[in-house]
């Protein structure tokens, strides 16, 4: 580079500047007219011209000589578009149903396994202890008089272990992932009561059948009892912990069925909760809300040591 | 010199407005008529054909996702290759596949000697291919947008998002390189 600006050498430089375009065909009609005269009268441009042809032409033999890749690697954007997708629904329920469902299913089915095997196992054995005993009375004795008794209380007992520090060494890691504390808490409480009731329900069934009558609404009256005492301790466990809602069940239990007719006598179902009646539902519904914003404030404001 | 006009034919804009709408007809219609010239650009920025692949299907995800953001100033085929530069860059760049340091190249070109092209023109085929290889990836691509897509220097900038000049100088400075490649390798022969 010279430091003199010298008017025909700027002109020539700035042609040069033009040379690749001009030959990849890409300059405007007058600008490509100007190159061309310009070329017949510059040598240096010419042969310089020369160099960008060998340089475009190992451009363009490149260009063609590249293989056309398959109609299949399509397949691969669109599944790297549906794995996106994936990513952002995994944090934070899906738009579509079907999407919400399989969201739904995965948290259920997640919690199936973090519950302590104890809890299934306790339940399990206490319907079972109930059931046998119930078998080995007559109606007239009492028969759903035991189960109303027994099988809100084990199933209260149960769900009064479902959640908290003392009772799921890996709650912290739970609440650390986008599931909520409350989602967490209703899988857990849902996965539970379901497994009572149907243990429940196979039970009275097979003493119906053992004792050849009809299935009446009398055999489940432990149904209303069951959801109301179990939402309840639910709400009072997250409160009080799980022995002292436990506890509390009971008591409560105990006191709505103590009758002084002829003497203290207890007397299941309470006539008030005798079936699963809208006020009971109601009331019920009632204690898992006030589980859930429980849950919530708790998670909140201390999630590790309460 | 006003740069060249280059509005999108309309079928291909329409293509590309489809696409934003969520149409995959559309898509597949686009990766049809420039995987083939995607692909030859990709190809010059790296040897690997199955990361070339990779970074294909990375520019039509990027294409299907921000094909919203075409504003019709460019021609769809040089909007296509500013996604494909985009992604490649991003890419080579967490594979740290070195980059162009502007101002040694700025440097380096500057210290070189007055042309003398006639050895440019004399270099072989292979001579040529192997002395572009050694070029940084912003030369190369330059270089392979200007004459494999033959794009023209407006068109670079928009696709590369830098200013024209910047275009140019590239391409002056990547024949400087070349020629002063080729002649180290013919003094080395010698």
């Amino acid at each position: 580079m010279t430091n003199t600006p010298d008017p025909d050498r700027l002109a020539t430089s700035h042609m040069a500047d033009l040379l690749p375009e001009y030959l990849a065909d890409t300059l405007d009609t007058q600008t490509r007219q100007a190159v061309r005269q310009h070329l017949q009268v510059c040598a240096a441009c010419e042969i310089e011209l020369r160099a960008w042809e060998r340089i475009g032409a190992v451009e363009r033999e490149r260009a063609v000589a590249a293989p056309v890749p398959a109609l299949a690697l399509l397949d691969g954007v669109w599944s790297r578009l549906d794995e996106t997708a994936m990513e952002r629904s995994s944090l934070r329920p899906a738009q579509s149903w079907r999407g919400q469902g399989i969201y739904l299913w995965n948290v259920v089915a997640g919690q199936a396994r973090l519950l302590r095997t104890s809890v299934w196992v306790a339940s399990a054995a206490g319907i079972a202890l109930a059931i046998a005993v119930a078998a080995s009375l007559s109606a007239e004795v009492g028969r759903d008089g035991v189960l109303s008794i027994a099988l809100p209380l084990i199933a209260a007992a149960g769900v009064a272990f479902l959640y908290g520090p003392e009772n799921d060494p890996g709650l912290e890691i739970t609440l650390a992932t986008p599931t909520s504390a409350r989602v967490v808490l209703l899988s857990r409480f849902g996965l539970l009561f379901a497994f009572d009731v149907a243990l429940a329900m196979l039970g009275t069934l097979a003493l119906t059948l053992l004792h050849g009558e009809r299935l009446s609404g009398g055999a489940l009256a432990w149904l209303g009892p069951m959801a109301l005492l179990s939402t309840a301790s639910l709400a009072v466990a997250l409160f009080t912990g799980p022995a002292v809602a436990a506890l509390g069940a009971a008591v409560a239990w105990l006191a709505g069925a103590l009758r002084f007719d002829h003497g203290p006598a207890l007397r299941f179902p309470p006539e008030t909760l005798a079936r699963m009646t809208p006020g009971i539902l109601a009331l019920s519904v009632v204690a898992l809300l006030v589980a859930m914003v429980a849950v919530s404030r708790r998670e909140q404001f201390a999630p590790m040591d309460s | 010199m006003p740069p060249v006009p280059t509005e999108a034919p309309d079928d291909e804009g329409d293509l590309i407005a489809r696409t934003a709408a969520g149409d995959h007809q559309a898509l597949t219609e686009l990766y049809m008529r420039f995987r083939g010239a995607i692909f030859a650009y990709l190809l010059r920025l790296t040897p690997d054909q199955h990361l070339a692949e990779d970074l294909l299907q990375e520019t039509f995800v990027a294409v299907w996702k921000s094909a919203a953001s075409f504003g019709g100033r460019s021609s769809v085929k040089t909007w296509l290759l500013g996604v494909a530069h985009r992604q490649a860059h991003n890419s080579l760049r967490r594979r740290s596949e070195p980059l162009a340091d502007e101002a040694e190249l700025e440097q380096l070109a500057a210290r070189d000697p007055e042309p003398e092209d006639a050895a440019l023109a004399r270099a072989t085929h292979e001579e040529l291919l192997a002395a572009i290889a050694g070029l940084s990836l912003a030369h190369r691509e330059t270089l392979a947008l200007a004459f494999g897509q033959e794009l023209s220097a407006a068109e670079i900038a928009e696709a590369l998002a830098i200013p024209i000049g910047t275009v140019r100088s590239r391409l002056r400075d990547a024949k400087r390189l070349l020629r002063a490649a080729l002649s180290a390798e013919r003094e080395g022969n010698r």
